[in-house]
């Protein structure tokens, strides 16, 4: 369906309006980040992926489980609906990826209780950044996996709807149908492949080649800084940390597997103790542990690519694998 | 108002008690922790006290060349001016820190000093800038 | 013969061990770094986007290692000497007069880059190769801002340099700019910029002068031993929470920037490496300007800052 004008924008005043929390991307100086905003011009869309991902909507980076003083104060889980706007393919999988690992087997309250209610409207992309590769994970940039999807095709806005809360959403716009040269026009654009890079996963390969000195050349210039897990969509390890003395708080905030005190055991034994153990460890986890769960945890953002102060890519790193 | 005073052991706090003693009277505001050198106190310590909601910070010790450990109060003045500056640049009331040398036996000055610098930080106000509770 | 050419030929010339230099980055025009052994020199490249630091890999290797530095790794190299954190005899060090390094990000808007093959500066322009022609810019629109204030473009202490030796200058104009605004200016922009910081810590493990294993500022490393006691460890003073908020941050950044004053090299690694990109090399700058100017220090001479004890005033 078309729509006449920018659906995003009245997408987020509508949900504003609704009593909905909304996340977007927000342009601070030259680049975009994802953080709630509190009316709809503070968002921009000019951008191909935000800095940070979606995933700090459904699992922010500090949060407080308890207070405690003189009583324990349990705080009560915050059940406002969520929205997240403007999330881009990767970004979209990614959140059914964060569903596997909190929902199924032991259910996380906090993650539950965001996510029932959550609205994701994603955009479709145009053309990949020069480290782009969700294409090799099977997912297709042009048509992701959120509630509405909106492209940009010649100049005409399209909004589809992919799942009943999707749908309920978009009644309550003014949406034309498509005529046939239109639907042709989408599904053409909606096949085209993208120019991208590749990455070959190789898990036999790699389940060999545990104790190869290949992670020690990897890892010659790792600094175990935690930037690619805190920009990663899909990493999700975490630690709880009691604040203050006499009154303070139980918070839960991000942790990252590369801190070198991660495993940190109370018999004081660390069996991640060097940096290419850890380094290993992350690639292991997105390509072979998580297979359990039935798919790959990499979606193909290359935030860890670009961002990464030594210069350390995922994709030559696993096709390189010896 | 809520001042917070590092006082070195040997000759601030010995001050302190001097004024204590002679029944000088300064505001009950200035809480006393006692140190055994001015050298020891650690900016962290200063901006925790600040973010913990401190109204003013003081750093007592003795005059150079008197430190009980020979150059510690020298590393106390290098440590403090950075910190200032830096606190001016970006735009903290750097007002609320004072540095201040007060020998053992100089316990009016002492109580002067702290009752100038309460009622600067009332004229100040409260510290809102780096305050910080949940 | 090129600058490459130089840098390999001096580099054949020493008895290293092991080579630190950079390599060419696959899939982007720009360098990383890389341990090479003496065979394997044809693999370097050197461009002005080699910007990543050499010093911080220097302490992780024992016995001889040869070096490729520009003029700021150079004075990092001469600090971690200082501070006994190198030793100069293990070190062959071919040292690069520096004319600046560009802006990756800077570059990333005027050209994409997956059609740049290599950059390389040709007098006052970067001649940037693309797949199918070329594209050339002046070289002060992409350099980094970093590079503009430099006082050591020529390295300190080498032992091989490429190059003809370059004055800098000691400019701390942009520091004075902003000393001009008014209290709740400076306050609000820092506070906003400090709100971004998401507390990766990516600042502080480039940093070749952030070597503590034990960092002040950061709750979740520790220096344990196995005989540290459960009491120990829970009692452990902890001086920042976990939190992420702008204030936390804000200390966060003043205290690590004045464990930097006088020993900071001014390569620009943390901006570079900041997710955020906050302004960190503003807050470095400002205490080099008290360091130069307040204490009269120069960052060449051969005594640490920290142990010089002149009392300015009272």
């Amino acid at each position: 369906m078309i729509y006449e004008g920018d659906f995003l924008r009245d997408a987020i005043s509508n949900l504003l309006a609704a009593g909905y929390r909304v996340f977007a991307p927000v342009k601070v100086g030259d680049f975009h980040i994802f953080r709630e905003i509190s009316s709809a011009n503070e968002a921009d869309f000019n951008y191909i992926l935000p800095r940070n991902s979606a995933k700090v909507a459904l699992f922010p980076q500090n949060e407080v489980l308890i207070e405690y003083g003189e009583w324990i104060e349990k705080i009560p889980i915050d059940k406002k609906k969520i929205a997240v706007v403007g999330i881009r393919a990767c970004d979209a999988k990614a959140i059914k990826l964060l569903d596997k690992h909190f929902l199924e087997g032991f259910v996380d309250p906090y993650y539950k209780a965001r996510r029932e209610e959550l609205l994701t409207i994603a955009i479709a992309c145009d053309n990949a950044s020069i480290n782009c590769f969700c294409q090799s994970f099977g997912i297709n940039p042009r048509k992701p996996e959120a509630d509405v999807v909106v492209s940009n095709i010649d100049g005409k806005v399209f909004v589809s709807a992919n799942s009943e809360a999707g749908k309920a959403f978009v009644r309550e716009f003014k949406l034309r149908g498509e005529s046939e040269e239109e639907s042709m026009i989408r599904e053409r654009f909606e096949n085209e492949k993208i120019e991208m890079r590749k990455i070959d996963v190789d898990v036999e390969k790699l389940k060999k080649s545990f104790d190869s000195p290949y992670w020690k050349e990897v890892a010659t210039n790792c600094k175990s800084c935690g930037l690619c897990t805190y920009l990663c969509p899909t990493c999700f390890c975490f630690d709880i940390y009691d604040e203050g003395e006499r009154r303070g708080v139980r918070i839960r905030a991000w942790d990252s597997c590369q801190f070198p005190l991660h495993t940190l055991e109370s018999s004081s034994h660390n069996p991640r103790s060097e940096k290419w153990q850890r380094l290993r460890n992350r690639f292991y986890d997105k390509f072979y542990y998580t297979l359990r769960k039935g798919d790959y945890y990499c979606v193909g953002c290359g935030r860890c690519i670009d961002y990464c102060p030594a210069g350390i890519d995922i994709v030559n790193v696993i096709s390189g694998v010896r | 108002m809520k001042i917070v005073t590092f006082a070195c052991n040997w000759c601030s706090y010995a001050g302190a008690d001097l004024a204590g003693v002679s029944r000088l009277k300064y505001p009950e505001d200035v809480k006393i922790v006692r140190v055994m050198c001015s050298g020891m106190v650690n900016p962290a310590w200063i901006l925790r006290a600040f973010r913990q909601g401190a109204d003013g910070v003081v750093i007592a010790g003795c005059h150079p060349g008197d430190c009980h450990y020979m150059v510690g109060n020298y590393y106390a003045k290098k440590r403090y001016l950075l910190l200032k500056e830096l606190m001016k640049f970006i735009g903290f009331e750097d007002e609320r820190l004072k540095l201040l040398w007060a020998s053992a036996s100089e316990g009016k000055k002492f109580a002067e000093e702290m009752s100038a610098f309460t009622k600067l930080v009332e004229q100040l106000g409260e510290q809102k800038q780096l305050r910080w509770e949940r | 013969m090129n600058e490459l050419e130089k840098i390999k030929e001096a580099l054949r010339s020493s008895s290293a061990e092991k080579i630190v230099a950079f390599v060419r980055k696959e899939n982007e025009p720009r360098e990383v770094l890389a341990i090479l052994s003496p065979n394997e020199i044809d693999r370097i490249s050197f461009s002005p986007l080699s910007f990543n630091n050499p010093a911080k890999l220097l302490m992780q290797l024992n016995g001889k290692v040869a070096v490729v530095a520009k003029g700021c790794d150079a004075m990092a190299i001469k600090q971690l000497i200082k501070e006994g954190k190198l030793k100069r005899e293990n070190l062959f060090i071919v040292g690069i007069s520096c004319k600046g390094v560009a802006d990756y990000r800077k570059l990333s808007k005027l050209v994409k880059l997956n059609e740049v093959t290599s950059v390389e500066l040709e007098g006052d322009e970067l001649v940037i190769k693309l797949k199918n022609g070329e594209k050339r810019v002046a070289f002060a629109e992409v350099v980094d801002e970093n590079c503009v204030y430099c006082e050591h473009p020529t390295p300190v202490i080498y032992d091989v340099l490429i190059g003809e030796p370059r004055e800098g200058k000691r400019d701390f104009s942009d520091v004075e700019e902003f000393e001009k605004l008014s209290r709740e200016e400076r306050w609000d922009y820092w506070i906003s910029q400090f709100e971004r910081c998401i507390r990766c810590h990516a600042c502080r493990s480039v940093c070749p002068l952030c070597y503590c294993e034990e960092c002040m500022v950061d709750p979740s490393n520790l220096a344990i031993s196995p005989m540290s006691t459960a009491e120990d460890k829970a009692s452990y003073p902890r001086l920042l929470g976990k939190t992420v908020n702008a204030k936390d941050n804000a200390i966060y950044h003043i205290l690590r920037v004045l464990h930097h004053a006088g020993r900071c090299a001014g390569c620009g690694e943390c901006e570079r490496a900041c997710p955020m990109e906050l302004p960190l090399r503003k807050l470095e700058r400002k205490l080099e300007k008290v360091v130069v100017e307040t204490f009269g220090y120069d960052l060449n001479e051969d005594i640490p800052f920290l142990s010089k004890l002149d009392i300015v005033g009272d």
